[in-house]
């Protein structure tokens, strides 16, 4: 035990002291995480422009307006369908809601016959250049037009007026005042870009120190005879192994605080979440990464091909694991493909805990799928590692 | 007496025959040197004998245990120093060999590292990152950790290649100090002056056999030509004339040099001159010296030692 103790703080001692390691470990992550944060969410220079129509002309469909109105993140023109539509072509608009007719009666209808669920359903319509979205409220109607390129900006209108209507479903069974509901939603109806971001940037760094840091190190180790001199000591390889696991662990852990932290205090983020799922989260995932890291050194002879074959592995789950933006909107074929990245499972289960504060139980399938692609690298690993450098 | 027994030890790589059946003994407390030409086979027999490479014949004892099959046994009283091998970047120099002693559970008291680093001369180094040592110092503070458990015998695998004459010398003064303390030390090496100034015995090694195992004074007196004499000559003289001079017992020739090995260095000497005289040939750099270790691997192999 003393041994292993005595490796852990080596461990440490080396990965604390490299520079290069400490800037991708935690200074890369932090500055894409404030570019990304200023171009797509920095406060208040990016606002959603939203035209909205209002033929209701009902006190529902008018304190969803003012809803919408009050929420910092949108601008809100009113106008004719027509217009706000035009203006939404030329690209002066980022999304056009229109509330039909009936949609007052029909919400408050709907309340009285004391049906709590609304069911949502999207109809697209032909246009190739606009989208519609029916959101359907029992009869009543919300369209909603948006350029299909701005995947972003519709999701969060999107979630905006879901959020909306079901706070006041909610309210408005309670107390008749329907403005002082839209107000108390507002918070969590503007799922800030920030918000979204942080579990994914996480997740991202997790995997990049996880999958590079293990495998260069374990590569450059081999290359240099440090693995077989480690041999020729009565050192069970197996402690020396644990101890880069249980420092990758800590790395990890430490990752996920500081980025939190930076989080909280630039871009003011707020981690509803349990901090103890969340670390139980953090760490399924640094195995899984880990795992993999060897799984790359056991197919790299040099330090750049474990580099290469890392790049291969990480730039598209970077991408497809939506953590930089929403992937719900991707093409059909990818979607499969979306489905088995290891990435997309952490960094959903990062983003369900912390920011919409669901529990262990809810994202256990997601853990579970960790733990189990952990298990088959680690039955290629054994297979697969070797510790000299090949040819003698 | 002795403290490493090795028998009919064989490595095979596919169809090529690294380490040919070979025998020796290193005894107790020697500096006991393995010394051939690269691909000779030394490090090869080395790792099979530190339990790194699994021999396919023979055996090998260390202090009476058998290193194979399970070679975690001799682990303990055995320090090795693997032909070139980097260490951990960003310890310090103390840090490495405290922790490398806790690889055999040992806790290293201050006087203990102390000693050790005065041992291979890095007291004033203790404090300094591995990537900011020298060669040399790399190199001694790689014999240091195979120093901290205290070992029986110390393997040495060409510990002074690539390092500077001074580094090497201070080298030479370390390894002097360890087997001082009573410890065996096996080295390999391709320096011919090195094993001539460090062993005790010498075994020469080449392509996968040992050819001679003997003190290097005793190597030397079995080689018989007492005299060597080097020169170049222009336009070349007859080989089989050189030869025929009396006394001559071998002649090499490199282009327009010649080593010429005799026993009656005078007449070699005068006959020469004679024959270049007759061929109106021009003879430069004319060295007589006495054999060494270097001439006795040329004699025995017909080739020199770094080629």
């Amino acid at each position: 035990m003393r041994r292993f103790v005595d490796l852990v703080v080596a461990n440490t001692k080396i990965t604390f002291r490299n520079w290069q390691s400490l800037f991708w470990m935690l200074a890369f992550p932090i500055i894409i995480m404030t570019m990304l944060g200023i171009v797509f969410g920095g406060g208040g220079t990016t606002k959603v422009k939203l035209g909205l129509t209002d033929y209701d002309r009902s006190k529902v469909s008018e304190s969803v307006v003012n809803a919408f109105e009050k929420i910092d993140s949108f601008i809100v023109y009113r106008g004719a369908r027509k217009t706000e539509l035009n203006k939404l072509k030329d690209g002066k608009l980022d999304a056009v809601i229109v509330i039909e007719k009936g949609f007052g009666s029909a919400v408050s209808g709907q309340l009285e016959r004391r049906q709590k669920q609304i069911i949502s359903k999207l109809l697209i319509s032909q246009n190739p250049l606009l989208k519609a979205d029916n959101i359907k409220v029992q009869k009543a109607r919300i369209k909603l037009y948006y350029d299909p390129a701005q995947t972003f900006t519709s999701q969060m209108v999107r979630s905006t007026i879901r959020s909306i209507i079901a706070g006041m479903e909610k309210q408005m069974s309670q107390t008749p005042s329907l403005i002082a509901v839209t107000e108390k939603r507002q918070a969590a109806a503007g799922l800030d870009f920030i918000d979204f971001l942080l579990p994914g940037i996480i997740g991202m760094s997790i995997m990049s120190t996880g999958i590079f840091g293990l495998s260069t190190v374990m590569v450059s180790y081999r290359e240099q005879g440090i693995l077989r001199r480690l041999k020729i000591t009565p050192l069970p390889l197996s402690y020396f192994i644990g101890s880069q696991v249980v420092v990758s662990v800590i790395r990890a852990l430490i990752q996920t605080v500081v980025l939190i932290l930076f989080a909280k205090v630039c871009f003011g983020v707020q981690i509803i979440g349990n901090l103890f799922y969340l670390a139980v989260t953090v760490m399924v995932g640094a195995i899984c990464f880990i795992t993999i890291g060897f799984l790359v050194a056991s197919f790299s002879n040099r330090v750049e091909t474990a580099d290469t074959i890392g790049n291969i592995i990480t730039m598209p789950m970077m991408f497809l694991s939506g953590i930089f933006f929403p992937i719900e909107n991707a093409p059909k074929w990818i979607q499969p493909i979306i489905k088995m990245l290891p990435l997309k499972f952490l960094a959903d289960a990062l983003r369900d805990i912390a920011v919409k504060g669901k529990s262990l139980d809810q994202v256990a399938i997601n853990l579970y799928i960790l733990l189990a692609i952990t298990a088959v690298v680690f039955i290629m690993v054994l297979k697969l590692f070797r510790w000299e450098v090949k040819a003698s | 007496m002795s403290i490493i027994k090795v028998d009919d030890l064989l490595k095979k790589y596919g169809s090529l025959t690294a380490v040919d059946k070979i025998s020796f003994e290193v005894k107790k407390g020697e500096i006991f040197g393995i010394l051939g030409p690269n691909g000779a086979g030394k490090t090869t027999t080395l790792e099979m004998i530190e339990g790194l490479r699994q021999p396919d014949g023979g055996s090998i004892q260390i202090d009476n245990n058998a290193v194979w099959p399970n070679p975690k046994k001799v682990k303990r009283i055995i320090g090795v120093q693997l032909q070139s091998t980097s260490l951990f970047d960003y310890l310090r120099v103390a840090e490495i060999i405290k922790l490398f002693a806790s690889f055999y559970s040992i806790k290293l008291s201050k006087e203990k590292l102390n000693l050790i680093l005065e041992d291979v001369s890095l007291t004033n180094k203790a404090k300094a990152y591995v990537n900011e040592l020298s060669g040399g110092q790399q190199q001694r503070l790689s014999i240091a950790l195979a120093l901290v458990n205290e070992p029986k015998v110390v393997f040495l695998d060409e510990p002074t290649t690539g390092l500077d004459p001074q580094a090497r010398r201070s080298l030479w003064d370390v390894i002097k100090r360890i087997n001082k303390e009573g410890k065996a030390v096996v080295l390999t090496t391709h320096y011919m002056e090195e094993a001539q100034v460090l062993c005790k015995r010498i075994a020469i090694m080449d392509k996968a056999k040992i050819i001679d195992l003997d003190t290097p004074a005793n190597l030397i007196k079995k080689l018989e030509a007492d005299s060597k004499l080097s020169f170049s000559c222009k336009p070349k003289l007859e080989e089989a004339k050189i030869k025929g001079i009396k006394g001559v017992t071998s002649v090499q020739s490199v282009d327009h040099s010649y080593m010429v090995y005799s026993s009656n260095i005078q007449k070699a000497v005068s006959d020469i001159l004679k024959l270049a005289k007759e061929k109106d040939a021009v003879i430069e750099d004319i060295h007589i010296s006495g054999a060494n270790l270097e001439d006795v691997f040329l004699n025995m192999t017909g080739r020199a030692l770094r080629d």
